[in-house]
């Protein structure tokens, strides 16, 4: 293998569908997504067999978050299916196969602003800088995080530059955590 | 104003194999490495580019929780266990892609010995896969737009009971 696949043999690369996550009260959720973190409502299904819902929101570009309801599923797993819902105290990690949160992109331009009005409705957001543990300090966005009502972490991100050669330098650790090569022939 | 939302930065899972995510989404799906970050207690942040400039990010770290099915992510015999997964977990992942492209990129998937599954739901044609982690992706191709006829169910409560949402409309403006 490694022979360069023509741009019609490639696969394509467009983005994101849809992130499909799961709710444990999808009026809330609606009340949430729709009228604090302001995305439309796309798509609703009532899955078949009383399965449970199916709803699609707006978070632009053509991009979906989207949620599942189960009438029967398992309680919410902070630090296994979430992250912990303190992570200050209790670290990011969640189980390998998990979703640890969700970023979002808005114009850097609009950071502050977007900041302030979230803070004026009332829900705790949190900014991260360089000074926090998580960050990369690598100059390439500006964050903020919050929580949605099923304790998943969502975060809003501006980009500051484009990601070039120099933020690629590091290599892959394994999972006994020795640093590995990893061939390019992608 | 509202909030101008520009769709998805990263998504961020987490692996218990940086190397071998690595090699899946790069060389597997054809992903670029575009960010690689690892923080001060040794624990790593790889991003790859999954097309218009979304990301998908990936976590390690030396001692996470192990997977856990039916909870963290899909199961793996969800065809018959069922598909559902704990409140607050992500599900599955969708990756866009165009509908002129979707036989194409199932054969793709097929070629690479990805095991692939297709489902036409009608407004999306969809091929799923699952990725090293075992966490259950997606490729979705739109059928047609999404129109205000698209929104028509009332949201559950956490009993299952509708809530009928009548201080606005439901619909995109």
């Amino acid at each position: 293998m490694g022979q360069a696949a023509s741009e019609d043999e490639r696969f394509q690369r467009s983005g994101v569908s849809h992130v499909a996550l799961v709710c444990r009260d999808m009026a809330k959720t609606v009340d949430f997504y729709t009228d604090i973190l302001e995305m439309p409502l796309l798509k609703t299904v009532d899955l078949p067999g009383d399965g449970g819902q199916h709803f699609f929101f707006d978070c632009g570009a053509g991009d979906s978050v989207a949620f599942f309801w189960f009438p029967k599923t398992h309680e919410a797993a902070p630090g296994i299916a979430s992250q912990p819902l303190d992570v200050r105290k209790d670290g990011f990690k969640s189980a390998h196969g998990s979703m640890n949160y969700l970023s979002l992109t808005i114009p850097a331009e609009k950071f502050d602003q977007t900041y302030q009005r979230l803070r004026a409705k009332g829900i705790k957001v949190e900014l991260v800088d360089d000074k926090n543990g998580m960050s990369a300090r690598d100059g390439l966005m500006r964050s903020m995080y919050l929580h949605d009502p099923d304790g998943i972490r969502i975060e809003l991100s501006s980009y500051l530059r484009k990601p070039d050669a120099k933020d690629i330098r590091v290599d892959p650790r394994n999972a006994r955590g020795e640093r590995v090569k990893v061939a390019n022939i992608g | 104003m509202s909030i101008d939302y520009q769709g998805v930065n990263h998504i961020t899972l987490v692996t218990h194999d940086m190397a071998e995510t690595t090699d899946f989404f790069q060389n597997t799906l054809e992903m670029p490495l575009v960010r690689a970050v690892e923080y001060e207690d040794g624990s790593q942040q790889f991003y790859f580019d999954c097309g218009g400039d979304r990301l998908l990010s990936f976590l390690w770290w030396p001692d996470a929780p192990g997977r856990a099915e039916g909870i963290a992510s899909m199961r793996s015999d969800h065809q018959t266990s069922g598909f559902d997964t704990a409140h607050g977990s992500m599900n599955h992942l969708a990756f866009s892609i165009d509908l002129d492209r979707f036989e194409a990129i199932v054969a793709r998937l097929k070629n690479k010995g990805v095991a692939t599954r297709v489902i036409n739901h009608g407004q999306f044609m969809s091929v799923y896969f699952r990725d090293n982690n075992n966490i259950h992706m997606e490729f979705a191709a739109l059928t047609r737009p999404f129109t205000p006829a698209d929104v028509q169910h009332d949201p559950v409560n956490e009993k299952g009971v509708k809530v009928p949402r009548n201080k606005k409309p439901l619909a995109a403006e």
